[in-house]
Parts: C-alpha cells; structure tokens; sequence
C-alpha cells in the first residue's frame, strides 16, 4: 500500500554559506547536522555541506529570510526563498520504501535510513532529497518541473510493486 | 496429443501428478506434471531432438538440467508472447506454455540446412574471413546473416513489465545448495541482513536430486531443517527464479529476477542492483563433456542431469542407459541413478586405476565395466544408438544405447568469482580452475570452490580429446567448435587463448562456455605443449545468463524513458493549443495551433507589429553573492564584469578552458557584491555544475556564494512594440518609459497585490521586450493576467519557434547551434572584447594560439537566398577552387523570414568576414543553392526597435 501525498503549504529558504563559515552558522541557527532533518517551528535539512533548507509550515519566505539574516549578519551567506522551485511529496504505507528502492540506490533499511536521516540523491533519474519522516514514511522534495513526471512514475512503480509484492 | 509420457518413472520425484498441465511444442500437444520444466516435461514424453546446431544444423538435443545448457535453446512463450532463446532447463511449464524451435526449416526434426553439415570441411573455423572475398564479403552476407543468429527477436508488442530496484545487505548468499543453505544460516545466526538468491524455482541446488547425506543426515531433511530455520530468522530475505547477471566492483551485483514473470496480473521481470558488504559465492560446479566423435548427438547428457530428471522430476533420460565417465565420482553418480531405477547397463571409464569398490558395486548391479577402455565415437544420426568403443587391448567394441551418461569431470562455475576480479588456478588434481584470491569481499564455498570431492574419491582422468576419435569431436556445442578448428586456429598460430576464443568462436554467445571452455583451454593446451594453467582463461564478463532487455531498461521506456521537464505554466500553455516539443529536457510550447508553418509565421509577425507573450521560464538563473562575485565572475564571462553598475544587464559569452564558446547569456548587477546571472535553457545545469566545480575546485580563495533559482523564478516575456503598454497596466508595476527603464537594465519590486516580481529589459528578438519574473507558484495566473490585459493590444502567445526565427532575423547568437566544439569568441565576432578584457577570464589563454586567431576559420555570417529554394541547417558552403568539391563550412540556422520575404540563415563559413556581399553556392541533399554573404544582422541593424 502506497499513499502519495502534494503538500502545498509549506514555505521553504535555502540558505548556503561559504564552507568555512558551515559550522558557525550551524551553531548560530541549530541547524541540521550532516545528512540529518532537525525538527522545530521552523525545520531545517541538511543538503550540503554549505547548504541548508529551511521549512515552516507558518512563516513566510521573507520571515525565515530574516532570520537567516539576522542571525548571519556578519557572516557571507545567502538565503533564498526556494518556496517555489521544490515540490514536496510525502508517501506513506507498507509499499513505500519498496516503491522508492525502485528508483534510488541508497540505502533504505529502516535500521541504515532512520526517522529524520535526509540524502540528497537519484530518484528516478532525477535529482531527488529524500527525508525519513519515520516508519514507512517518507518526505520528496524535487525540482517543480519534474513534479507531474514523479507522480506519473510513482504510480506506475507502485502497481509493479504491488504485484511483486502480491507473489 | 501425445497423452503419454513414456519415459515417466511410476513414482518419485518431486513434480505433482495430480496436475497434470498441457503445453505445445513446435505446434504438437504435449502434457506433463506441475514441477516439471520444459526439458523434463519434454525428455518424460520422448522428445530427444529440441534444436539445430548454430552452424551446420545438426540435431541436438537436452544436455544438462541447468544453467549451462548449450542445446536446449529455444522461443518459450507463457501467454506474454514469445521469449527468444529461452533455456529449456530453466524455464517451468505452466498450461497452454507455447515452445518452439527457432532457426530451423522446415522442421526440426528435418532441416535442409544440415546440409552444410555433410559439407562441413568447407566450412572450418573463419570460413567467412577466408572465403566468399570474391567479388566481395557484402554479396554473400545477407544469405549468411539470414543463417546465423540463435532466435528470433519478437515483433509483438511487450506484455511483461519491467523493473529496476535496489537492495543492500550484509550477506548475499549465491546459490542455495548445501553450501549455499550453510553460510546463510551462518550469516543469518550472526544477525547479519541474509539474502539468500536462487535460481531456482524452489531452494536446495543439488540437494534436490543428489541424495548423498549431508551432516550424516539424508540431503532432503537436511534441506528441509535448514530452509526452517532460515524461515523462522526475520533477517532472511529469500529470492527464488533470480539469476545474479553481473558482479561488478564495490560489491555491486545485478540480479535478474522473474519470480512473477508469470504472474496473473501481468508479468513483471525485476533487475536488481544489489549492493552487499558481504558476497558469498556458493554456485556449484558444472559437469563437463567428454570429448569422442559425435560426442554432441541428442541423448548424450551429463551423468550428474541424468540423476537431476530421474530423482527430482521422475524422468528416465533412456531405457538402454550407457555411462562413460572419466573419474570415480561420476561413478557414483550412475550407480545413484541405477538405484533411482534408471537401469544402468554398463560403464566406460578410459582410466584403469578406477576404485575397486565401485567397479565390485556395478558389477554387483549387473552393470558391465569397461576399465581403460577409450571411447571412439557415438553411432546414430538424429539420435544416439549406440557408442564404439576401444579396449585397452586395441579391440573395438560397439555398446548399444539410447542414452549416454557422461561425465568429464566437475569444473567450479567460477564466472561471477572472476568477473569480481577474483584470480583463478588450474587444480591439475582435479582438473579445473578453482578460485584463489579477490580484491572485493566475497568467499567462495563448496563446489564453487572446487570443494566437491577429495583425491582420494575423485580421480579424475588428465582432460584429453579421445585419440582414437573417428568423427569431429564436439568442444562448443553451441557454438559447433570441433577439435579440428581448435587444431586449425594453433596451426594458424592463434595460440593466445583470446585469439583463440575469437577465432573459433568457442565459448561464446549465451552459454559463455559453461561446458566448452575447460576443454577448449585443456586442448589448447596439449596443442602448444602448455599446462592449462598456462593457458589461462578469457575474462568472464556478466551477464553469467542471458537477461531480456525488458529487463535492463526497466521502466525507463515510453513516457519515463526521458524524464520530462513541465514549465510552471504548462497547463496554461495546454489552454492555449500549444504544440510542445523537447528542447532540451523540457517540454516547450514550440508553436500555437495546428498548422505549424503558419502558426510560426503568424507568432513572428504579431511581435514585429504587436506584442506577444513568450515563457522564457527554463532560462537558467543563478544569484552569485560575495565580496568576491565581479571578480569570480569575471573569471567565467568573456565579458568585463566590475564595470557593471547596479540596476543595469550586460551580455555575457562563457568559454572552456580551451577558448570555445561554451554557453552565453545576460548577467545583472542586483548590487555590489551580488549578481543574478542566466544561462541558456537546456545548458542550465551544466553550466550550474561548470560554476560550482570553478568556484570549489580552481577558486576556493575567492568569497562567493552561487545558488541556483531557475524553477523558483517563471519569466513572462512579453515583446513587441506594445509590450510596454501591456506590462505597464499591471497594477504596481515601475514606471518602464525608457527614460526611467531603458533598455538592458533591471528592477526588482512589489506589485499592488504584495507579490514580488523581477523585470530586465533585454531582447532576444530585437524588438522591445521585457523579462517579467515571479515566483513560480503564480505563473498561471500571471499568464492568465498579462494575457488578459494584453488582449486590448493584440497579445497572442509565441512559441519557441518563432523566437528562434526572430532571433535569427536580428542575428543573434543561439550557443549550440550557431557554434561547434571548436568556435571561439572570435568567430562570431566578440574578438575585439575578448582582446580589449584587462583581466584573465576561463579560456583566455587559448585565444593566444595562433590557430585561433587565424583568420582562415569559420567565422559566422549571414547570407540571403533569393527565389523560391528550401534549405536546411547543415548544408555545406562548397567551393570547386582547387579541384573537386570542398566543404568551407556550413549552415547553422536558415529560415523563410516573414519579416524579410526571403530565405535567410547563419552559418560558419571560412574567413566569412571578409567575404561580405560574396556570392555563395549552397550544397543540400544533393542541391546547389546560391546565396549571398551579408553580415549576420538583417533586421534593424541599429537596434533602434529594442531600444525603443
């Protein structure tokens, strides 16, 4: 079983500074450490190494921007509304991470790829950020333009999976 | 039909008889038992001759019982259509199952094509790179093309669904026979993540039919003890019916899985890419021919896949049953399957020093020994009906049979093993290669491992061709490879194993020389007077088995075989009849409406009179930040950088480092330490990639920060002489009358609803125009409204197609199109800027050579064509100075311009800027155009309109 959600209303900012500057601006902000999400009114994922998202469900862009301003403002960085550019899908059920095994190769063992764990990685053969949200269920973030095509390709994969699964 | 399955033992075996299941063969009806494969089901009903040799049509019939299965090739369909060169041995029968036997005519049973056998001593290894020369090679390959090839590609459409997937674990487990069952419980004890992959439709390799003990314990409750424990562990994952293909570095192994490739609800075939700490090779070994004349003819198997059909499928491979064999454990092997009531008449063994015992239990059966006997050569035509054989003593004896036994020794299947990059060594013992060390983490064990017998139960005969051979003695059965070819291929001095293996052909194709390398190696050997281990093998490269190509593709066909790109406003478009087309990975508007030529013309006329609106949305755009960014970027523009105010746009051409124009397009100034720049549509993420591995790998010193915000931004791009009429109605927006907004400058405000928007006034078609950005969640609506209030002024949507025209009519550059991998910012004409630019840029220091600065190069210039031709981009610029026809360049873009009334184009010509106002002539598709060279701007050369 697969349910597969568009979630609309949520405000994001990347926020990326030099690399030098990644662990101060870390501490400054509580920002996510490597390859993790870290929860909060305003949530933060790790996507590189100089490079964050910042998510509210309540905030505005412009809001998370300040923040980011204020707290690094002596401090190269750049924070950007990116609201518009990402589209986040959240799946969920029994056939989730079986669905995503079809089209990413990293690791998804419920004991390697934890709640909170995030990989900027391949899915589908499209660049993909995907976030444990906990058992079974799972968080896309990708590029608004290939938004109609991974809903297409999750559908189409998840009633392979199904039959494979039926076996 | 045929209803009776003759050679069917009474009882046994592991088939069920209380379902009984229909199948067809070359269109004859046939039945057999649930449990059964196609080989068994066809051996039980006496079908002895299942195909036609690859090259000289000779009948051959079921060899083995398992992967390596040389003869039992054939098309299989299950319902989904059929499957070209399906291994008999491997696949089940399930009702209405449809096999038939490709490449034979008109039958199986009698092919005119055997001819070529009877003639065989024309036809020797390499026949075609010595013969068929005159007049040529290409008068004679259709017919050989028509004769070669092992199946039949399907021309139906595909039922079957295929996918790819991904799995890690710990352990893979290789192979679930008696050493493949132990390590996974060893494994799976050890709390290690086990999976454990079969090949088979159910667990236990040889267990299934060989009914040694195992731990002092029968094989079957040993198999039936260890699958229980394992099902009760939750960290084993058990994959049936799945092949592992390739064994790659970093322990990366591809699996072709087609547990559900018959599945009611539509077949589904999955290739896994699996990636294990851990791998453990348990494959077994493969039983091998003896070599003896006619040793291929149909009825003569492995000893070993005799006990497999008569133990697991209650199969009796014949009634008058021969063994000959090479080494004691074959012995055993025959004395098993006599015990399983396939009565064994005698045994031939060239060896005379055969353990005593088993020589005083096969006689003890009533089987006759011939001890030191040498085998001659198997008598019959389309079946075995007997063998020659010659005493010790030099008398020659023939045996009558309808199946022969036989048993060369077992050799590790060792393929995956090697294609790890494991080493192997010849084991001179027991005759085989055994693995001996590997870079990747895996373990061998069992037979795999050449674990399959001690010297002292063993014994194995030293691998030899039979010398009182009458009669071509078999080496690649699939492949039809005779000694004689392997002596021809020494005697023409391939002594190489590699030349020999290309030579000959043996070991090829899809069997990958499962039964014919050992011996192919060993012969090869004796011929240049060379132990095997001198020898060597040919690399084992994957796939161990064949895998559909379904398979590989995975569901990265049809709509996802290229994932497409949707611009924000694609429903929009959609409402607007557009015609999308790929540029790029985008899927763009191209035109609007039905009749492309007219809707283009149509779309280029309303800009040059009215106004259209244009997405320019997948134009790529970065924000670059810093102290350092007018350095940095200064670095990657040909173009000066610091000199840029605030507020203002500038044209920029980025190079490689070898000075070939690379990408092109506006950069802003936002303020002094932050700029936006843009690329070009399809180049974005290249070019996003180039900046960043400039910016952390060649300028780590400098302070910057690039971030990408091409889908963030959807641009509205409205041109024309009213676009400025237009924008300027929406609610909020700046004053954009020239003084205030001229042209190439930049604004970034609020409109009256509160929504942020970015304007640059930049042209790509010489009109004026304007760049209006907003988030991209809004773009429908922003389209819907400059739409709305555009209306009044004419406004019309213009797809991609029109742009390119316009632009083409203005002369402006499109990167891609108008260059090639070696033009510079000379050649179209940016020289004096890059001559002029103070400091160092990317690609500055190739412009120095003199091959670049020539003026003798292409260069880009426009040209005119009178009357009424076509032409199309690619067409040559020819010249007939110096005799003959010579290429001076080519045409880049041309279009029929509405604007102009004529043909006009682009294209890199030499020294082409001198040649102003030269007549050209054009050479396409066979056609001589003239032409005239003007400079490359046909439309108001002074830019007045843009700057309107």
């Amino acid at each position: 079983m697969l349910n597969t959600e568009q979630c609309a209303d949520r405000t994001m900012v990347m926020l990326k500074v030099t690399l030098g500057a990644a662990a101060e601006a870390a501490a400054r902000l509580h920002l996510a450490p490597p390859l993790l999400r870290s929860r909060g009114e305003v949530e933060s994922y790790w996507y590189g190494p100089d490079c964050w998202i910042l998510a509210s469900d309540d905030q505005a862009a412009n809001d998370l921007v300040e923040i980011c301003n204020d707290a690094l403002d002596d401090v190269l960085h750049s924070a950007v509304d990116c609201t518009s550019a990402l589209t986040i899908f959240r799946l969920s059920g029994s056939d989730a991470r079986d669905v995503l095994a079809s089209g990413t190769g990293i690791d998804l063992r419920s004991n390697k790829f934890k709640a909170d764990s995030c990989y900027r990685t391949r899915l589908a053969g499209v660049t993909a950020f995907i976030v444990a949200n906990g058992e079974d269920k799972f968080e896309l973030m990708i590029d608004r333009s290939y938004a109609g095509y991974l809903k297409e390709w999750l559908s189409d994969t998840q009633s392979i999976v199904k039959i494979a699964a039926a076996s | 039909m045929s209803g009776v399955q003759e050679f069917r033992l009474e009882k046994g075996g592991r088939i069920d008889r209380s379902c009984v299941i229909h199948f067809s063969f070359n269109g004859r009806r046939y039945s057999g038992f649930h449990g059964d494969t196609l080989a068994s089901a066809l051996l039980a009903n006496g079908v002895r001759v299942v195909n036609r040799s690859f090259k000289f049509h000779r009948p051959r019939g079921i060899f083995s019982a398992g992967v390596e299965e040389p003869n039992g090739l054939m098309g299989v369909d299950v319902g989904n259509g059929m499957v070209p060169i399906s291994r008999a041995t491997l696949v089940p029968i399930v009702e209405g199952l449809k096999a038939e036997t490709q490449g034979c005519f008109p039958s199986v049973k009698f092919d005119v094509a055997r001819v070529l056998d009877y003639t065989r001593r024309l036809w020797p290894a390499g026949f075609y790179n010595k013969t068929f020369t005159w007049p040529k090679w290409h008068t004679y390959e259709w017919a050989i093309r028509a004769m070669a090839g092992l199946g039949i590609a399907p021309n139906d459409g595909d039922k079957a669904r295929y996918r790819h997937a991904n799995l890690h674990c710990d352990v893979l487990v290789v192979g679930s026979g008696m050493a493949g069952l132990k390590a996974a419980i060893t494994a799976a004890r050890n709390g290690d993540d086990v999976v454990l992959v079969e090949q088979d439709v159910e667990l236990g390799g040889s267990l299934l039919f060989d009914s040694e003990p195992v731990d002092k314990k029968a094989a079957l409750n040993f198999l039936l003890d260890s699958i229980a424990e394992l099902q009760s562990l939750p960290n084993v994952n058990f994959m049936l019916r799945s092949t592992v293909a390739g064994y790659y570095d970093h322990n990366v192994l591809t699996i072709h899985d087609r547990s559900v490739a018959g599945h009611h609800d539509g077949p589904v075939e999955t290739f896994w890419k699996v990636r294990a700490a851990k791998v453990v090779l348990a494959t077994g070994a493969i039983e091998q021919p003896l070599m003896f004349g006619n040793n291929d003819l149909p009825g003569i198997m492995q000893a070993s896949a005799m006990l497999h059909y008569a133990n697991r499928y209650s199969v009796r491979c014949g009634k008058i049953v021969v063994g000959a064999v090479n080494n004691d454990r074959a012995w055993r092997t025959l004395l098993a399957l006599h015990d399983a009531g396939v009565a064994v008449n005698s045994i031939v063994d060239n060896r005379i020093d055969v353990d005593a015992n088993l020589i005083a239990e096969a006689r003890s059966k009533g089987i006759e020994v011939f001890e030191g006997a040498t085998l001659v050569r198997g008598v019959g035509d389309r079946r075995i009906r007997g063998i020659q054989i010659r005493h010790s003593y030099g008398k020659k004896r023939r045996l009558a049979c309808d199946a022969l036994a036989v048993s060369g020794g077992l050799n590790p299947t060792v393929h995956l093993y090697s294609q790890a990059g494991g080493k192997l060594k010849f084991n001179s013992e027991k005759q085989c290669f055994v693995p001996v060390e590997c870079r990747q983490h895996v373990s061998v064990c069992g037979a795999a491992n050449g674990e399959f017998a001690d010297q002292t139960n063993y014994r194995i005969a030293k691998r030899d061709c039979s010398p009182a051979a009458t009669g071509s003695q078999w080496v690649d059965y699939l492949h039809d490879v005779t000694v004689s070819d392997l002596e021809l291929a020494v005697r023409e001095n391939f002594i190489s194993v590699e030349h020999l293996k290309r030579y000959t052909t043996t070991g090829m194709a899809v069997d990958q020389g499962k039964t014919s390398n050992l011996n192919a190696l060993s012969i090869l050997g004796k011929l240049t007077d060379r132990d095997p281990e001198d020898v060597g093998t040919t690399t084992f490269r994957p796939q161990f088995m064949p895998v559909t190509m379904g398979a590989i593709a995975g569901n990265r066909r049809g709509e996802f075989y290229s994932p497409p790109r949707l611009l924000a406003a694609h429903d929009w478009h959609v409402e607007q009849v557009a015609e999308f087309d790929d540029y790029g990975s985008w899927k763009r508007p191209a035109y609007y409406g039905s009749d492309r030529q007219r809707s283009i013309d149509k779309e280029v006329l309303r800009v040059r009179e009215s106004v259209g609106i244009f997405d320019g949305s997948a134009l790529g755009k970065f924000e670059v930040k810093g102290p350092d960014a007018a350095k940095f970027l200064s670095m990657m523009y040909v173009n000066t950088v610091h000199t840029l105010r605030p507020g203002k746009v500038r044209y920029g051409l980025m190079l490689t480092e070898s000075g070939v124009v690379l990408d092109d397009g506006v950069f802003i100034r936002l303020a002094e330490d932050h700029f936006l720049i843009n690329t070009t549509s399809a180049a974005a993420e290249r070019i996003g990639a180039w900046i960043e591995e400039w910016r952390q790998c060649e300028l780590p010193h400098m302070e910057v920060i690039v971030t990408p915000v091409t889908s963030q931004w959807s641009v509205v791009t409205v041109a024309g002489p009213k676009s400025r009429d237009v924008l300027q109605a929406i609610p909020g927006m700046r004053d954009l009358a020239t003084a205030e907004f001229p042209h190439m400058s930049f604004f970034e405000g609020q409109l009256a609803d509160g929504t942020q928007y970015r304007v640059q006034r930049v042209s790509f078609s010489g009109e004026l125009s304007y760049e209006l950005s907003i988030p991209s969640d809004r773009a429908i609506e922003f389209f819907r409204l400059v739409a709305a209030i555009g209306e009044q002024f004419g406004i019309a949507p213009v797809g991609i197609e029109a742009i390119l025209v316009l632009r083409t009519e203005k002369g402006f550059l499109h990167v891609g199109v108008d260059t090639d991998g070696m033009t510079n910012p000379m050649d179209v004409g940016f020289g004096s800027i890059a001559a002029n630019k103070k400091s160092d840029f990317i690609g500055a220091r190739s412009l120095q050579r003199l091959q670049d600065r020539s003026s003798a190069r292409r260069q880009l210039i426009g040209f005119e064509v009178e009357g009424n031709h076509e032409l199309e981009a690619g067409a040559h610029f020819v010249t007939n100075n110096g005799g003959g026809r010579r290429s001076e360049g080519f045409v880049t873009t041309a279009y029929r311009s509405p604007t102009m009334g004529k043909l006009i184009g682009l294209g890199l010509l030499e020294r082409g800027f001198d040649r102003m106002g030269e007549e050209v002539s054009l050479f396409d598709q066979g056609h001589i155009t003239p032409a005239r060279v003007v400079n490359a701007c046909f439309y108001d050369p002074g830019g007045e309109r843009m700057r309107a």
